[in-house]
């Protein structure tokens, strides 16, 4: 094998182009910085890539897949969501513990999981930073709300979210573009919500209502999952790394798959290693910093891989931290049908793709509470595309064949609700990634063996998710249905990684003793390597950690420019 | 609706259109099926659109299940009108599972018809046929095969709670296969043009601005328990 060395010296390398690297790569270039992204996967053209606006009989197959893949049962996502990333990458392997379940959806291509997410823009509140001081569990963060306040603002003016003033500490009010009005199921469950004194508020999404930095606003399609031709929601691709090329401080390298961070005789980051998976060549890059934004479990990975005499255990890991704390929220869904929407004179419910309201956490004083922490639901509804598998539960429970069947498709359509708790889970030491000592990949690069376990404070917390949902359905003078997702949540809980929020395995702490990196993610013996993904996270509260990634990745962004113009880096 | 696709006045469309009256007024029997015998032929006579995988005698069985399973009704077109068929045929030509299943299905379905009372199932009586389908529907089905499907985002309300039910073993091959066929068939009428105006579907458009009809949020609170607030 050939192995290429480039002579000349980077200024910053970032790994990874999902919401972390895509805000690195934006606040750095418009710093005057350059910068060399690598990402795994190839490059994304929105307007080649993005199947927005399609109908499923534009296609004979009708989105089954050129091969019928959804039939053969290999279809992983749809035929039209948008370039994601994958349950299982052929001969990109990971493992599981004897006793442990694990799911990791991995992406590989420009912008990562942001060209195909829920767009959920939720900032962490003032308690979610100190969950030690606020109840004794867990372990507090170097920083505070006030910390990271002014990037919150930063970023949500910059992306875009939806969402209203509301003045509540468990949902802390942001900068916010109108959000569209509720739909006529949300008005249901408005009502019912409020009989049982749940707020229910316009949603946070990063989908713009409003013409945003040369954005056109939401065209309401409904088909985020898609991708956004016109950019109207937030994927790093569009609306961060595309238009930094412009700055011309990006260089970007795709299908760079990063085996390891070099360091010098100094300890320092001195470059990374990576295989060219078009070539299969392995090629060194030299380099003044080094940010890690591959997501929290390949940046422990990364870390862990890159071993030197003077690190044995890996990079950040003189505390044998990395890998520890793994994080996913806590996952729960039940679905009813409301006969008060049956017949109901159709409209176009499509909106801005997701629900137009939310439900926070509301019962943050309560005392003599059998879990601790929170959760907010999330909602479904409404007369969605019709495509392969709409029909596949009604023609189950109709059971039968024929004109009624037909007829019960018609009745039912549109009359189902659905219910999605988030919730935080406490970090534990039985969850954890680690490297497997037997297993590489088909680039060679050793591979993560998962351990992850529930406690009785997640599987409560699921049970109260339960009644929650059977209460709202029913008062609203609905029947619960079921599950709404028997693959994912079938035992009462989801299944650990399947929610997608995996996070905390390369923790930021006040000492090496306890932490991975500091306050501001970088390295505490490694002063040159940042981390810009969820792992640095300690806890991982009841509001999707978009947000946070990308206010702790411009955070970090601003104090490594200055950093380097002070010529301290 | 951007672009719907209508039927062309070929022959073989108005021969669809007869199985379908047929249907509409329940006498589909043997003059049914031999005029959807008569559009296989049309399709075998070579106007470009024969069956890709199935042979002659699958694909009448398969009209004439596509068309029991989801008939026309006064609403919308039957399942084949809509070109179930042809999509059945397509994802079969390229999966080797539907291969298995269809084939071995249909043949399970010869078999079983010609043991309870001879002939073939596309020339049985409506009432055997109609017999057969509730037989093989009541003991359930194995549709929805395992894997990661359940975690497909793309869609929604997927509640498969009834699927599994364990059929008696004789009956076993006919409540898969017709689990399978079902499947197919409500998945390509309602991924149709038809199947989507049937339903009502209003939404994928360009709007300026979103609002949602008084006239709806009305209807529904006028139904609810919250209607007298």
């Amino acid at each position: 094998m050939q192995v290429v060395r480039s002579r000349e010296v980077k200024d910053v390398v970032v790994i990874g182009s999902g919401a972390g690297g895509g805000t690195v790569v934006q606040v750095l270039t418009q710093l005057g910085v350059k910068v060399t992204l690598l990402e795994a996967g190839p490059m994304l053209d929105p307007q080649r890539d993005f199947k927005e606006h399609k109908w499923p009989h534009d296609y004979d197959h009708r989105g089954a897949g050129e091969h019928a893949e959804r039939y053969e049962g290999t279809q992983q996502w749809g035929f039209f969501a948008a370039p994601n990333g994958y349950w299982d990458i052929p001969g990109e392997p990971f493992t599981v513990a004897e006793g442990s379940e694990f799911r990791w959806m991995r992406s590989r291509v420009l912008g990562g999981r942001t060209n195909h997410w829920g767009r959920i823009s939720l900032r962490f509140a003032d308690y979610d930073f100190k969950p030690y001081s606020f109840d004794g569990l867990g372990t507090d963060w170097p920083i505070s709300y006030q910390d990271v306040a002014p990037y919150y603002d930063k970023v949500e003016s910059f992306i875009g979210v939806t969402g209203s003033r509301e003045g509540l500490r468990t949902a802390p009010d942001g900068i916010f573009q109108p959000c569209p009005p509720p739909k006529a199921h949300e008005v249901l469950i408005q009502k019912s919500c409020e009989k049982l004194g749940i707020p229910c508020i316009p949603n946070r999404r990063q989908v713009i209502t409003r013409p945003t930095n040369g954005r056109a606003p939401c065209h309401y399609c409904g088909q985020c999952g898609r991708g956004c031709i016109s950019a109207s929601n937030y994927s790093s691709t569009q609306v961060q790394i595309l238009p930094a090329l412009g700055t011309g401080n990006l260089e970007i390298i795709p299908n760079a798959m990063v085996r390891e961070v070099l360091t010098d005789e100094r300890g320092q980051a001195s470059g990374v290693s990576y295989v060219d998976t078009q070539t299969r060549e392995e090629v060194q890059l030299s380099a003044r910093v080094v940010v890690l934004a591959a997501s929290a479990c390949e940046s422990a990975r990364l870390l862990l891989n890159s071993k030197s005499s003077l690190y044995p255990d890996g990079l950040c890991n003189q505390s044998g931290i990395v890998g520890r704390f793994l994080m996913d929220t806590v996952g729960f869904g039940l679905w009813g049908e409301v006969p008060a929407l049956e017949g109901m004179p159709r409209y176009d419910t499509d909106g801005m793709g997701g629900a137009h309201l939310y439900m926070p956490w509301w019962e943050l004083e309560k005392k003599n509470r059998d879990f601790p922490r929170g959760y907010h639901i999330e909602i479904g509804g409404g007369y969605g595309m019709p495509g392969l598998g709409s029909f596949s539960g009604v023609t189950a429970r109709h059971g039968g064949w024929g004109a009624s069947l037909k007829e019960e498709i018609r009745r039912s359509y549109g009359t189902t609700i659905s219910f999605a708790g988030r919730g935080e889970m406490i970090p534990n030491l039985n969850s954890y990634c680690e490297i497997d000592p037997e297993v590489t990949d088909k680039w060679g690069i050793p591979v993560l063996r998962f351990h992850f376990k529930w406690s009785d404070y997640e599987w409560k917390q699921a049970r109260h998710m339960e009644r929650t949902f059977v209460d709202i359905i029913e008062g609203m003078g609905g029947r619960v249905g079921g599950l709404s997702n028997r693959g994912r949540e079938g035992k009462g809980i989801s299944i650990p990684g399947s929610i997608i929020h995996e996070i905390g395995t390369v923790r930021m702490g006040k000492d090496a003793q306890t932490s991975a990196v500091d306050g501001y993610s970088r390295g505490w013996e490694t002063r040159n390597l940042f981390v810009a993904d969820a792992g640095p996270f300690v806890s991982n509260p009841d509001k999707n950690p978009t947000l946070t990634i990308q206010a702790l990745a411009w955070r970090l962004s601003d104090f490594l420019a200055e950093e380097m113009r002070k010529g301290s880096v | 609706m951007s672009e719907k696709r209508l039927p062309g006045s070929t022959r073989r469309d108005v021969l669809r259109g007869a199985v379908a009256a047929l249907m509409t007024y329940g006498v589909l029997d043997s003059r049914g099926a031999a005029i959807a015998h008569a559009i296989v032929q049309e399709a075998q006579a070579g106007d470009g659109s024969e069956p890709r995988w199935l042979k002659v005698h699958e694909w009448e069985t398969v009209v004439q299940l596509a068309d029991m399973i989801l008939p026309a009704d006064n609403v919308s077109v039957s399942a084949s009108e809509a070109r179930v068929p042809e999509f059945i045929d397509l994802m079969c030509s390229e999966s080797v599972r539907l291969q298995r299943v269809f084939s071995s299905g249909l043949l399970w379905l010869a078999a079983y018809t010609r043991r309870a009372g001879g002939g073939r199932f596309v020339e049985a009586s409506p009432e055997r046929q109609a017999e057969i389908l509730d037989l093989l529907a009541s003991h359930g089905n194995e549709s929805e095969p395992p894997g990661y499907e359940g975690l497909d985002e793309s869609v929604e309300y997927a509640g498969f709670f009834d699927y599994g039910v364990e059929a008696p073993s004789e009956l076993q091959p006919g409540a898969t296969f017709f689990g399978w066929i079902r499947r197919l068939t409500v998945d390509g009428f309602y991924s149709s043009p038809e199947g989507i105006e049937d339903v009502g579907y209003l939404g994928n458009g360009y709007r300026r601005r979103y609002t949602v009809p008084e006239e709806a949020i009305q209807y529904a609170l006028s139904r609810s328990p919250f209607a007298r607030e």
